[in-house]
């Protein structure tokens, strides 16, 4: 067993309260947890704060983590939660709203600017980033999981709880969708 | 497979989750159609940029203000958790405290606890004189039942009375009330006893009598000298039962001969109340009154008693 795996830095957190054990923890899955929290939010301050929030979580709930399923499954699905429930709240639908009240029409689809000129305006990362924007959540979560993060299938059923079949034709009408959306980008590629 | 069919599922043939034969139609059909064919590229090309999409940079505070938000919100935690099992220690206590003052004092159980409920002054004083042992299943206190009249000048009571062939002799009876008193009744012990035992209590030598009655309760039933009621020549009972009436001051109301297996006589008279007692001793002279213990002391302060007399055979 590595002095530095999961298990060994789980078991130390939460019988010895080890905060050092914890830092690597956080170390080891920070990028993951921000890259998830970055795609779902779109921007760096709101993923800062989601990330920050689901390590807190992560600490208060590892003495109730029972080391029957991945460790780094149950830091993904705590991650995931916390970007819904901060997309979902009050504060963050009226930030939103307000921030396209000022920015105008910063939208691909919007007809004041064709996606082309856009795409001239914005990296394309920015673009497939509002593109994934757009989807509905339950679709948003399976694109982001499995052709952003990559995880399997059978992480992405324990992490969402969503059963295989959901799983498949979610991310089948996700895809589809981006593919629409992202017409212009690719035919740039 | 038409186009429609080919493009719902091209995600899935991308993932290899399509059977062979749906995969064999799949790329016949995209030989064939061009616009598939488009699609299917299209749909690589938005999952490969979407796999290549770089990482976004973490800030390098990230961990630093993780571990800071914790130990505060650890401590914070900490406290609130402190707090609230203060409050809940405090709540238990006080739940505690309130419970022990709102129970009443507790008193020993006894047999006859039951009985203090009665309503009546008849009953409670019944109730006193009920014996304190607990009394053995063979044996059934007779029925005594009291009411109040309308008036509620008069008392009636109603005495059973046993014509004694032989004095101090046990007699054993079986279901031996058929007539049951109409009023409001209380028995004792048990209703579904239907053992009766009637004792004859010699005024004289009491407490001795009460040892032997405690003694033959005491008794397996099986052990107990059991004497089957002899055949009673009728005596004149009647007669001295009317020169008590008489005596004790009051009169016949109705006297009327029954032809029960048990009860011979059922005579209705009434009598002064400050005279009751006196007429109980005549009676208890005489005749074994099966209700005596219940009714000998019973106080009675109205002008007039109604007693029902029922004469055993």
């Amino acid at each position: 067993m590595n002095e530095f795996d999961d298990e060994t830095l789980v078991r130390r957190v939460q019988e010895e309260n080890d905060m050092y054990a914890f830092e690597m923890i956080v170390t080891k899955y920070q990028n993951k947890v921000y890259g998830i929290c970055f795609r779902f939010m779109g921007e760096h301050h709101e993923a800062f704060d989601c990330a920050q929030d689901t390590f807190v979580k992560i600490y208060q709930n590892i003495r109730s983590f029972k080391h029957l399923s991945s460790f780094g499954t149950w830091v993904y699905r705590i991650a995931v939660n916390t970007c819904k429930n901060r997309l979902s709240s009050w504060d963050f639908v009226r930030k939103k709203r307000t921030t396209y009240l000022g920015n105008g029409c910063t939208d691909i689809e919007n007809q004041c600017v064709s996606p082309a000129q856009q795409y001239k305006k914005t990296t394309i990362v920015e673009i497939v980033q509002n593109a994934i924007n757009k989807l509905p959540f339950d679709q948003k979560q399976i694109v982001i999981l499995r052709d952003i993060q990559q995880l399997s299938y059978e992480e992405i059923e324990k992490i969402t709880g969503l059963p295989l079949g959901t799983v498949k034709s979610k991310l089948s009408r996700a895809r589809r969708k981006l593919k629409e959306l992202l017409k212009d980008v690719e035919h740039e590629l | 497979m038409n186009c429609k069919q080919v493009q719902q599922i091209l995600s899935d043939y991308l993932e290899g989750f399509v059977s062979d034969l749906q995969k064999k139609e799949i790329e016949q059909h995209l030989q064939q159609c061009e616009q598939c064919q488009i699609e299917l590229d299209e749909l690589k090309k938005t999952v490969e940029l979407l796999k290549n999409l770089p990482a976004p940079p973490v800030s390098e505070k990230l961990v630093e203000s993780v571990m800071e938000k914790i130990s505060t919100t650890g401590i914070r935690k900490r406290k609130f958790t402190l707090l609230l099992t203060g409050i809940a220690c405090a709540a238990i206590i006080a739940f505690v405290v309130l419970f022990k003052l709102s129970q009443p004092v507790k008193i020993a159980y006894q047999p006859e606890t039951k009985m203090k409920s009665a309503q009546t002054t008849v009953e409670e004083k019944k109730t006193e004189i009920t014996p304190k042992t607990p009394v053995s299943r063979e044996k059934k206190i007779a029925v005594i039942s009291s009411k109040e009249t309308e008036k509620q000048e008069k008392t009636e009571i109603v005495i059973q009375l046993a014509y004694l062939g032989q004095p101090q002799k046990v007699y054993e009876k079986r279901n031996s009330i058929k007539e049951k008193p109409t009023d409001i009744a209380m028995d004792t012990m048990e209703t579904a006893q239907q053992k009766e035992i009637i004792m004859r209590e010699p005024r004289i030598e009491k407490a001795e009598s009460e040892d032997k009655k405690s003694q033959e309760i005491a008794k397996p039933l099986a052990a107990r000298p059991v004497i089957k009621p002899e055949p009673v020549e009728q005596l004149s009972t009647e007669s001295e039962i009317i020169k008590h009436i008489h005596a004790a001051g009051g009169k016949i109301l109705s006297e009327s001969p029954v032809s029960d297996t048990e009860i011979s006589h059922v005579f209705v008279a009434e009598i002064p109340g400050s005279m009751y007692k006196n007429f109980l001793d005549h009676l208890a002279g005489t005749f074994q009154i099966k209700n005596y213990d219940s009714i000998k002391d019973v106080t009675i302060s109205e002008t007039f008693i109604t007693i029902r007399l029922q004469l055993f055979r």
